[in-house]
């Protein structure tokens, strides 16, 4: 998680340092982008959308794995197997098929700027992350969750 | 450049780090087999017979 968020903080420095050998960069961003709209350049495309979630994954997995109540302590252990797996699955798709950090030879003098749709902020603040928390979010804490209150329907009236 | 090598090699141990949690998980999580404390069959199974 500390990894994944590191590594999206680079890309994020990439992007405000207008570090434009990074393909990535270049293809999402130019240099008469609004500060502001960088921080949305992140998420513009596959490769930096891909990152950010297998950091989301990586971090709610994380905060439901990490201190697991007494309750749903014997699910824990596969539920770190099974989301660590999910996480790796998606850090092996960002790193082998779609990589934020590929690199232009030689490098342009400026990037192509970003995506017209992505410049309102309704839609570069809203849709994107909110979605990907969510799912992130729902995943690791909804499976924990329904094991606890499936044992209390289990388990009959008190 | 700097960035690109360093993203690129923070991804690279996080897959890393992901596969050993996932295993190392599976491992603690996987019931005990075989070979416990000298005792081929383990002795919670209650069986009357193996080597002891």
């Amino acid at each position: 998680m500390i990894l994944l968020g590191t590594a999206l903080l680079l890309l994020l420095g990439a992007f405000l340092g207008n570090q434009y050998q990074i393909r990535y960069v270049a293809e999402h961003a130019n240099r008469s982008l609004p500060f502001y709209l960088k921080f949305s350049a992140v998420w513009a495309g596959q490769e930096g959308s891909l990152l950010l979630w297998s950091f989301l994954q990586a971090l709610f997995t994380a905060l439901a794995v990490g201190r697991p109540s007494e309750e749903v302590r014997p699910l824990a252990r596969w539920a770190t197997v099974f989301l660590s797996l999910i996480t790796a699955f998606f850090v092996g798709v960002t790193l082998f098929l779609s990589n934020p950090f590929a690199t232009l030879s030689p490098a342009p003098s400026d990037g192509m700027g970003l995506s017209p749709l992505l410049r309102h902020p309704g839609w570069f603040s809203t849709p994107l992350p909110c979605t990907w928390a969510t799912w992130a979010w729902r995943s690791p804490l909804h499976l924990l969750w329904q094991h606890s209150s499936a044992d209390k329907w289990t388990s009959g009236p008190a | 450049m700097m960035i690109a090598t360093s993203g690129y090699f923070l991804v690279s141990v996080s897959l890393i780090a992901a596969l050993y949690t996932a295993l190392v998980a599976w491992l603690n999580a996987a019931p005990h087999k075989g070979k416990r404390d000298g005792n081929v069959v383990p002795q919670r199974y209650g069986l009357p017979y193996g080597p002891r």
